[in-house]
């Protein structure tokens, strides 16, 4: 194989399928680039078992070889990294090694058999639904963050995507909060129902942009698909039986109490500051016109913010963690946000009026 | 912010030998251990006992031999009397203090805060004078601006290593002066450091409760534990624990008992796992903790001719919890599932997983509309602790635990002098 190309031609491809390669993983190929030169172009994959993502990227009319082979992922790339910008860069593969030259620098890597590389053979069929990155960007962006990390409810370490009634439902929970959010999908008419794996759902972060491209989402009984422009992203799905959410999101709540979002997270962060490491407890006390929210640590050290609102209910004391309320105030970009709440032990709803396809449920804290 | 809590640890003496002594006097001035159930080991020692190098634990059988020679009186326990005899205590003592926390069977915590400092020694002097005149009883009194601290003041006071008469008052002490104190007190003495962590800190050049309370909280609690961390906290005087609060030091929680006879029917399983979980649930209770996995387990005799059977299973609960019915419920649950008909029961237990302090937690939200009944329970039970309290222990206890045929074996037992008429002494 042979590859003769602009330095930022290959760091492109490469920079978007390093993701998934495993830190320290237990085989030496996981931590590798399947390299593949074709007529079309180079093909760079990466997988870590779990997930795999290939990388099409067409190299133009410079002279080749066409080839393949397994080589050193973060050793490759940090080469290429710190080349200068518009280098000239030749990969050449023989019988075990790569060699890099650019200018007068020279590399030589080992590299493994390429037909040894475990690749994740995609779905040849499932359902299919279109979106744009930017729609996507923001379904993970609004619940991603509420999925638990290594629960032993292992259906719990990953977001749920759920074509339900001609909506796409995305919903995450660590049993504590849930995060739920849908997308009308009317011309999707089946049952569906896919759970991400949690590096997955981060790795997907990370490579769908703001743009209006479109990415297609394939969902088959054991793995999604998705693809967008010159990437293929491949996922395991997580087999088991997610939470039915539905049941846990309020409906008639009684007290609705209205917030400006940023003056809300800005006080919650201050109290943070003095609340506790481990559980985070604060505790919301609403009053005719007023919510005092306070918190204090260990060294009993105090911090109290008071917020002027409109409530003119029975005095109403509830304890939340208080990283659960910000972290859905700073996924959230709208203005105005709506708490609902029934009594200190019920679950409270949090929605924004711009939005009546997003819900945040959360449970209070026994103070 | 209101004035800081000043607390003071009443503990009993030698609380079973005691008992046994306040209506057997002929046992004063000899040697008298109190033994475990089916009288296996030593769980109670008098001070003469203790000076003849019985160690606490030790089994009776290795003491036996050379008893009768050195004059050694063995009793079996006797919980109905020494529990009476408690609450009879707690009575009394909640009448000295305005608020008080029964934290075992044989000490409490009272709220001194009310007390002018110079009058605290002194009122705990009238403490002693009280229960040793109304019930015969002796007891200790330390004091201190913490909880850990007033433990630490009373087994001074215990030892005579500091203060007084019985009463030992470190909420006076300044702190160079407590600290020269804490800097020659073993740190196994500190309350909520067992043996083995008292070794590994040792391994670091920590011996004493001084060396402890000196150490920087940062390392302590990245070396060892937050709850270690909050110990150190309270050793230099500054709050971390509150009332019903107690450090846990445990990970979890067991009662088991071997059975006077051999069980063979579930039924008596059962009712003798009520007993086991209502016990569990009243420890949790007295420590202010919850339980979040409960876990049983039964067992033959090795020694019976046959196969050893001795299963073990747990279950998470939904909630976690500290009432006795729904931890007896799941202790009953799973003993179904263990039991095999045809073996012969020697010991069963209930043992209690991933204890949390029922203060602050976090509930599910997918077991939220549970939370109400335990919100009910909770109040059941208080009510539950408090009737017996007041009346005696088991006066209100679940029925299930009362189908009999699994009590142990006491044949050194005193008769219940104070809780059964037929067992009233006759002058």
């Amino acid at each position: 194989m042979l590859i003769r190309a602009p330095r930022d031609t290959l760091l492109t491809p490469l920079a978007a399928a390093a993701g998934i390669v495993e830190k320290r993983q237990t085989k030496p190929i996981l931590g590798c680039f399947l390299l593949e030169r074709s007529d079309d172009g180079l093909t760079v994959t990466a997988t870590d078992l779990e997930a795999q993502i290939v990388v099409r990227q067409p190299l133009g009319e410079l002279a080749g070889e066409n080839g393949a082979c397994a080589v050193p992922a973060k050793k490759l790339l940090d080469i290429l990294k710190s080349l200068p910008d518009g280098a000239e860069v030749q990969l050449l593969a023989e019988e075990n090694t790569l060699k890099v030259t650019s200018g007068r620098s020279r590399f030589t890597l080992h590299t493994l058999p390429a037909h040894d590389f475990p690749r994740l053979t995609p779905p040849s069929e499932g359902d299919q639904l279109t979106l744009t990155q930017h729609t996507l960007r923001r379904l993970v962006a609004l619940t991603a963050f509420a999925m638990a990390q290594q629960d032993v409810r292992y259906y719990l370490n990953g977001l749920f995507f759920h074509l339900h009634d001609q909506n796409l439902h995305v919903v995450a929970t660590d049993g504590h909060r849930l995060a739920h959010v849908e997308e009308a999908m009317p011309e999707f008419r089946d049952e569906r129902e896919a759970i991400l794996p949690r590096k997955t759902v981060l790795e997907l972060q990370r490579l769908l942009s703001d743009s209006d491209q479109p990415v297609a989402i394939t969902i088959a009984e054991r793995q999604v698909v998705f693809t967008t422009g010159a990437v293929q992203f491949t996922s395991k799905i997580i087999e088991g039986k997610f939470p039915d959410y539905r049941r846990v999101i309020p409906m008639n709540h009684p007290v609705r109490i209205v917030f400006d979002r940023v003056e809300l997270l800005r006080a919650l962060q201050r109290v943070a500051v003095l609340a506790e490491d481990k559980l985070r407890p604060i505790k919301l006390t609403f009053e005719t016109g007023l919510v005092r929210i306070s918190g204090h640590n260990v060294e009993r050290e105090e911090a109290v913010e008071e917020i002027e609102i409109h409530y003119e209910g029975a005095p109403l004391e509830i304890g939340f963690n208080v990283s659960y309320l910000i972290d859905v105030l700073t996924a959230l970009t709208n203005e105005v946000i709506h708490i609902q709440l029934k009594d200190s032990m019920a679950a409270a709803l949090i929605t924004t009026p711009d939005d009546e396809h997003f819900h945040y449920v959360v449970m209070p804290m026994r103070l | 912010m209101t004035q800081p809590t000043i607390w003071a640890l009443v503990d009993c003496n030698n609380f079973y030998v005691s008992c046994e002594r306040l209506f057997n006097p002929k046992l004063e001035g000899r040697p008298v251990v109190v033994l475990s159930n089916n009288d296996g080991c030593v769980v109670a020692r008098s001070n003469e006992a203790k000076a003849l190098g019985v160690r606490m634990g030790q089994p009776w059988f290795e003491l036996e031999p050379s008893a009768a020679q050195l004059g050694i009186v063995a009793l079996s326990s006797n919980y109905t009397l020494y529990g009476d005899l408690s609450n009879r205590v707690m009575a009394l003592l909640a009448t000295l203090a305005p608020r008080q926390e029964v934290y075992s069977i044989d000490e409490c915590f009272l709220d001194f805060s009310l007390f002018p400092p110079e009058t605290r020694a002194a009122h705990g002097k009238r403490i002693r004078r009280e229960i040793r005149r109304q019930l015969g009883l002796p007891v200790c009194v330390g004091i201190g601006p913490t909880k850990t601290l007033a433990k630490l003041a009373n087994a001074c006071a215990k030892k005579g290593w500091a203060g007084e008469g019985g009463v030992c008052d470190l909420s006076t002490w300044g702190n160079a002066a407590r600290d020269a104190l804490l800097n020659t007190i073993p740190v196994d003495e500190v309350w909520g450091v067992g043996k083995r962590q008292a070794r590994q800190l040792a391994a670091v050049g920590i011996t004493t409760a001084g060396a402890l309370a000196a150490a920087d909280p940062t390392w302590v609690r990245r070396r060892f534990s937050v709850v270690l961390a909050r110990t150190a906290q309270e050793l230099r005087g500054e709050p971390a624990l509150e009332w019903a609060e107690a450090p846990i030091v445990q990970k979890q929680l067991v009662v088991s008992r071997s059975f006077g006879t051999r069980v063979t029917s579930l039924e008596t399983l059962g009712s003798a796992l009520t007993a086991f979980a209502t016990a569990a649930s009243e420890k949790l209770r007295a420590h202010g903790w919850l339980a979040r996995e409960v876990g049983c387990f039964l067992e033959t005799n090795p020694f019976d001719p046959g196969h050893y059977y001795h299963p073990f299973s747990s279950e998470p609960l939904p909630l976690p919890c500290n009432d006795a019915i729904t931890l007896a419920k799941t202790a009953n649950r799973i003993a179904a599932r263990l039991f095999r008909p045809g073996y012969r029961y020697k010991k069963a237990g209930v043992v209690l997983f991933e204890l949390i302090p029922n203060g602050t937690w976090q509930p599910d939200l997918f077991t939220a509309e549970l939370l109400p009944r335990w919100a009910e329970r909770q109040q059941t039970m208080a009510a539950l602790d408090a009737i017996n309290r007041r009346f005696g222990r088991n006066t209100v206890t679940l029925a299930a635990a009362h189908q009999r045929g699994w009590q142990m074996r006491q044949t050194r037992r005193s008769p219940n002098y104070t809780t059964d008429w037929r067992a009233l002494p006759v002058v």
